[in-house]
């Protein structure tokens, strides 16, 4: 078992090298530098030349990879901002908590929402219990978050005045991004344990319990809930690392300060380093929320377990 | 079996609420205003790149020597008292106010001046206002010297951009400086907080020399999305903003709020590059040039872009409050039937194809861009919108690539300010490369602004300058089209002395106080 | 002789699987999947006949004189910011915004199909691949895209590449899982064994048997690349102006939220209702292909 875990740890660095220099060569060979972008219109090429030149701008391509990677590597250092000049790991873990509140509770509202429905129309399969809902969740798993965050500004923002439209340092400021990005996702939730409890109560030992003359209660809670929940498990991980990534239009609609806009803002203003961070930490983060997901999953799936506990230790 | 899924279950969800720890905000002060910042802030320091919001908050903090009054273009006494120039030009004499103190305790002598003037000549973003001058020099505590190479009229505008602050609190922070909360400006707050995502706070400080501004905290909030923070200012949240233009109609109609239009001196163009390679160089006909210039609907694109927060321009700055600024000769007005003609005079009476118009995303740019596309199809000029990112965009416009652009720019109330566009000295950042070029008298136009700055009577230097605007004009490379105003909001409970607002002091807010 | 016997019965396999009318049948009882697929051909059919019936020219002929205007007998749905017509906008919007979910699911699923059956077919070639598509598939899709628009330049074609390549690795791991499912059965290592060529085999027997998962799979996709550029469009990196698109109809909405709330609702509506549509008719393809799954 801690072989399996060992190894897939250990597969992540690989990936986050290729991530970083995916991201780093894209971003490199933009047209554009960051000294004419801060300097703006009028500026003079050799203020240009000199301010490039002070944030590093100008070595070769490769050079400054390495020397970005190595930096990472031996001091954990992420660099600077060309922008605030401000260090990029201090701004990264000022927005990381609100990149993950809002992730965390979104996906919490989805299971609090997408679960017990789930199980419910499951359960009354065919009677209204069942259409009403999966209907609902049919229509809101096509929103897009950030319509839906629009409708909800404006109804609760701008008309109604009961929750405020930007920031993040209360959590009232988190209700209307949460319920944005939340609705649609515990729809797709409810979706998949529906169908994942469907199938359950079809298999055989589901059947066997039945004939057994199990109460359908006990047959229900116990038996096909417990064995429904495990790929349920594995969707909640893999949903959470995706909800990270997928906040940015509703970190940009409600103005928060998390790391979407800084890769958005970064982008736009030719902050490698910034964008650098924040796309690695987003990255070994999904990595590691996926990888976590793999091993609960390893110690619930017997094959897995079997596999690397067998005579290899 | 099933607890140890229960509990693995239970383990996964707490680890997750263990990431919705959520701090308590600190409890809202009493006498605090809010102010909402565009974008979020760059730098501390008034010498490395600054953007809009920087220069929002940073406008209470540091000070210059003197003021550009921007309503009439005359300079006011801050810092310095007084000041005059010797008769080559070559020396400004300051005289310094002896009760100016930093807001490290320190009281502000010459030499702070000095170090601040040398700082700023380092700075590849001020290398515009700093270049005329040579050496700067304390003759003692309160008189303050500016050497320049040579004679250059317009120095009061630059140094009114220069802004002064503590040599020994710079210095404390060394390389540190502009990236966190520094006690080094003069101005009627000193900071408080730093976090260029989030806000800027600031607070009164007791021993400014006009006396305590009368609201104790003032808080730069970050809000870089228009309709949340056009919403947060309803709510309450915000008590002065720069309103949105698309917001303009609503909230200045509304009795619920104060509010004031105040012309900035920021005038937008489109570029039209004589140099493309596009379309077989099609551009390089002056009279299509012109066919454009003439399809540009201003008061159009004032109603749609700026809902009225710009007024329809059509030469290059204000001669009313310019110095050196001249009525401009020629004029390109909407006019459709001129732009036929002028097509048909170029050879084109059934249309042409100029390429691309290049706009950056996602502003204003774009819409301007399909208003243009629009009234240009009319007469039969056709070309594609491209959008492009700012940093990409600017590069492509520097390279002479771009077939049509648009580009905005604050002016000093200088005419020689615009020279940074037409001077061929700054060449290789122009957009429209002049030099060398056969298709336009680019050495007169570098000789006029030569000449421009060196003219001490501000008459001869308008007649200078006319010349040069004549020739740019006609060229039908630069078209300006609106000169834009800020909009500003408040609430009711504040009063605002509007009386100094303009695009250089930028809305301290020291003239602001609550009603009692 | 024996190669003969496997042929027939593969061919009795395939007709098994994949028999159209079998399929259709079935999916003409599944009733939700038949409502959406009809109220898609409709929209569908109004966003792409619009044409015949209203000129491109309203699209972008503007009226800036006439503004916001309330829905009335010249422009059914009122005009936007620049007095254009609302109406004519959603429906070339429609166009557009389905086209780009159509050409990036192809495009999506030729090159990440493919790469997906290699890694499948060839071991060596295996590692190699899914390596590359780990490290695709663990930046987030819409930070991916957004990176690559901002690298390449922002317009149509830049935005169906990103937004492809943001998709390839799940189209690339489900095709390799359904190829490798085949692939180890006893038939094709018999086709082998017997000489049968790998592009024969791929196309004889890998791709009729993996058929079925690989529409279900392009179908659920489109409308997730639809909403992916949707969200392009709406931080302002997606398709460019004056050609209309939902995702930057609701981005330029969202400025005008306050004195024209109303523009902000059709385009929303358009890309919900398609969305839905299309998957409903995933899901009853997915029935229809293998009833086993039914749910």
């Amino acid at each position: 078992m801690i072989r399996y875990v060992v190894k897939r740890v250990i597969l992540i660095i690989p990936i986050l090298l290729g991530v970083s220099f995916l991201v780093f060569a894209i971003l490199s060979f933009t047209p554009g530098d960051p000294a004419s972008t801060i300097l703006g219109n009028g500026a003079t090429e050799e203020a240009i030349k000199q301010l490039n030149h002070e944030l590093g701008y100008d070595l070769p391509f490769l050079q400054r990879y390495v020397i970005y990677i190595t930096d990472i590597v031996t001091k954990f250092d992420f660099g600077f901002s060309y922008r605030t000049r401000l260090p990029i790991a201090n701004e990264l873990v000022s927005r990381l908590p609100i990149s993950l509140k809002l992730a965390s509770l979104s996906i919490i509202l989805a299971c609090l929402i997408g679960i017990p429905v789930g199980i419910m129309t499951a359960v009354k399969q065919y009677t209204m219990f069942d259409t009403v809902p999966t209907i609902t969740a049919l229509i809101f798993a096509a929103f897009p978050t950030f319509w839906l965050g629009m409708l909800l500004l404006y109804a609760f923002s701008l008309k109604l005045g009961i929750f405020p439209s930007y920031g993040a340092s209360t959590w009232v400021h988190f209700v209307l991004p949460v319920i944005g990005l939340g609705l649609p996702e515990a729809a797709t939730m409810m979706r998949f344990t529906r169908s994942s409890m469907l199938e359950t109560v079809r298999q055989d030992y589901i059947r066997t319990a039945r004939s057994k003359g199990a109460p359908e209660r006990s047959v229900i809670w116990k038996h096909a809930l417990k064995n429904a929940l495990i790929p349920i498990v594995t969707i909640i991980g893999v949903d959470f690392a995706a909800l990270m990534g997928d906040a940015c239009a509703t970190e940009v609609l409600y103005s928060l300060p998390g790391l979407c806009t800084m890769i958005i803002n970064g982008i736009r203003q030719k902050d490698v380093p910034s964008v650098m961070g924040a796309t690695l930490l987003l990255t070994a983060f999904c990595s590691l929320v996926v990888l976590l997901v793999d091993i609960v999953y390893a110690f619930i799936d017997p094959r897995i377990k079997a596999k690397y506990s067998g005579s290899r230790g | 079996m099933k607890k140890r899924k229960c509990f693995l279950l239970a383990v996964v969800l707490l680890l997750m609420l263990a990431f919705v720890f959520a701090p308590v905000a600190n409890a809202a002060e009493n006498d605090t205003l809010n102010f909402r910042l565009m974008f979020n802030c760059s730098t501390v320091s008034p010498y490395l790149h600054f953007n809009d919001a920087d220069w929002w908050w940073q406008a209470g903090v540091f000070e210059p020597l003197v003021w550009l009054n921007d309503a009439n273009g005359t300079f006011e006494p801050m810092i310095a008292k007084e000041w005059s120039v010797s008769d080559d030009g070559l020396v400004y004499t300051f005289k310094l106010r002896d009760d100016v103190y930093f807001h490290n305790g320190e009281k502000l002598k010459a030499s702070d001046c000095v170090f601040s003037y040398n700082l700023a000549k380092q700075a590849p973003t001020l290398t515009t206002f700093t270049s005329p001058y040579d050496k700067a020099e304390a003759v003692d505590d309160t008189t303050f010297k500016v050497h320049l190479k040579e004679p250059y009229y317009p120095f009061l505008h630059h140094s009114s951009m220069i802004k002064i602050v503590s040599e020994k609190a710079v210095s404390e922070q060394g390389a540190d400086f502009g990236t966190k909360v520094a006690l080094a400006g003069t101005g009627p707050y000193y900071m408080t907080e730093y976090n260029p995502a989030v806000k800027v706070a600031v607070k009164a400080f007791d021993k400014y020399y006009l006396g305590k501004a009368p609201i104790e905290n003032v808080n730069y909030i970050v809000m870089v999305d228009d309709s949340s923070a056009v919403i947060a200012f309803e709510r309450g949240e915000i008590d002065i903003i720069q309103v949105p233009s698309t917001y303009w109609a609503d909230i200045s109609k509304s009795d619920k709020y104060g509010s004031k239009i105040t012309p900035r001196h920021e005038l937008y163009y489109l570029i039209v590059n004589m140099n493309s390679p596009e379309q077989n160089k099609i551009l390089a006909n002056k009279d299509i040039r012109q066919a454009i210039g003439y399809c540009v609907d201003k008061q159009a694109i004032v109603d749609v872009v700026k809902e009225g927060l710009a007024i329809p321009y059509d030469q290059f700055m204000d001669p009313a409050i310019t110095a050196g600024g001249p009525e401009s000769t020629i004029k390109y007005e909407y006019n459709l039937d001129k732009a036929r003609e002028s097509l048909k005079k170029a050879g084109y009476p059934d249309g042409v194809n100029v390429g691309t118009l290049m706009s950056f995303s996602p502003s204003e740019y774009v819409k301007m861009a399909q208003i243009i596309q629009a009234s240009c199809a009319e007469v039969g000029i056709k070309f594609e919108i491209e959008q492009m990112e700012v940093a990409a965009g600017l590069t492509e416009m520097r390279a002479g690539k771009t077939s049509m652009s648009f580009c905005a720019s604050t002016f000093l109330l200088d005419y020689d300010y615009i020279g940074r566009y037409f001077h061929t000295r700054n060449d290789a950042t122009h957009f429209v490369k002049y030099k060398g070029s056969d298709l336009i008298d680019w050495k007169t136009i570098d000789n006029k602004f030569d000449d421009g700055t060196r003219a001490k009577d501000p008459a001869q230097r308008k007649k200078i300058y006319s010349e040069a605007e004549r020739i740019i004009m006609d060229s039908g490379t630069y078209f300006p089209i609106m000169m834009t105003s800020f909009g500003m909001a408040w609430q009711k409970d504040l009063s605002v002395d509007t009386s100094k607002w303009g695009a250089f002091f930028m809305f301290s807010p020291y003239d602001w106080a609550w009603k009692k | 002789m024996e190669e003969n016997l496997m042929e027939e019965n593969l061919d009795v396999d395939f007709r098994k699987q994949s028999n159209a009318k079998e399929i259709w049948r079935r999916f003409k009882k599944n009733r939700s999947a038949m409502i959406g697929l009809v109220l898609f051909v409709f929209m569908f059919a109004a966003c792409f006949i619009a044409p015949l019936f209203v000129p491109y020219t309203s699209v972008t002929r503007q009226d800036t004189k006439n503004k916001f205007a309330p829905p009335s007998v010249a422009h059914i749905a009122g005009t936007d910011n620049f007095g254009r017509d609302e109406m004519a906008r959603i429906l070339y919007g429609g166009r557009m915004t389905m086209s780009i979910g159509f050409i990036a699911a192809a495009i999506s699923l030729l090159v990440g199909g493919s790469l997906g059956m290699m890694a499948s077919f060839y071991d060596k070639a295996d590692n190699l691949i899914m390596r590359f598509i780990d490290i695709l598939a663990s930046i987030p899709p819409i930070l991916m895209a957004l990176a690559i628009v901002s690298a390449m330049g922002t317009n149509l074609r830049n935005v169906v590449i990103a937004i492809s390549i943001s998709r390839m690795p799940a189209f690339c791991r489900v095709v390799r899982a359904a190829v490798m499912g085949i692939v180890d059965q006893e038939y094709i290592e018999a086709a082998r064994a017997g000489g049968t060529g790998d592009f024969r085999i791929l196309t004889k027997h890998v791709l009729p048997n993996c058929l079925g998962t690989i529409i279900v799979q392009t179908t659920m996709n489109m409308s997730l690349l639809m909403l992916a550029a949707a969200s392009l469009s709406f931080i302002g990196m997606g398709v460019q102006p004056p050609a209309p698109e939902w995702g930057s109809m609701l981005s330029e909405a969202r400025e005008y939220m306050r004195s024209a709330p109303s523009l902000m609702i059709l385009p929303g509506l358009g890309i919900v209702l398609v969305t839905t549509q299309l998957n409903l008719i995933g899901d009853g393809l997915r029935d229809a292909f293998d009833p086993r799954l039914k749910t």
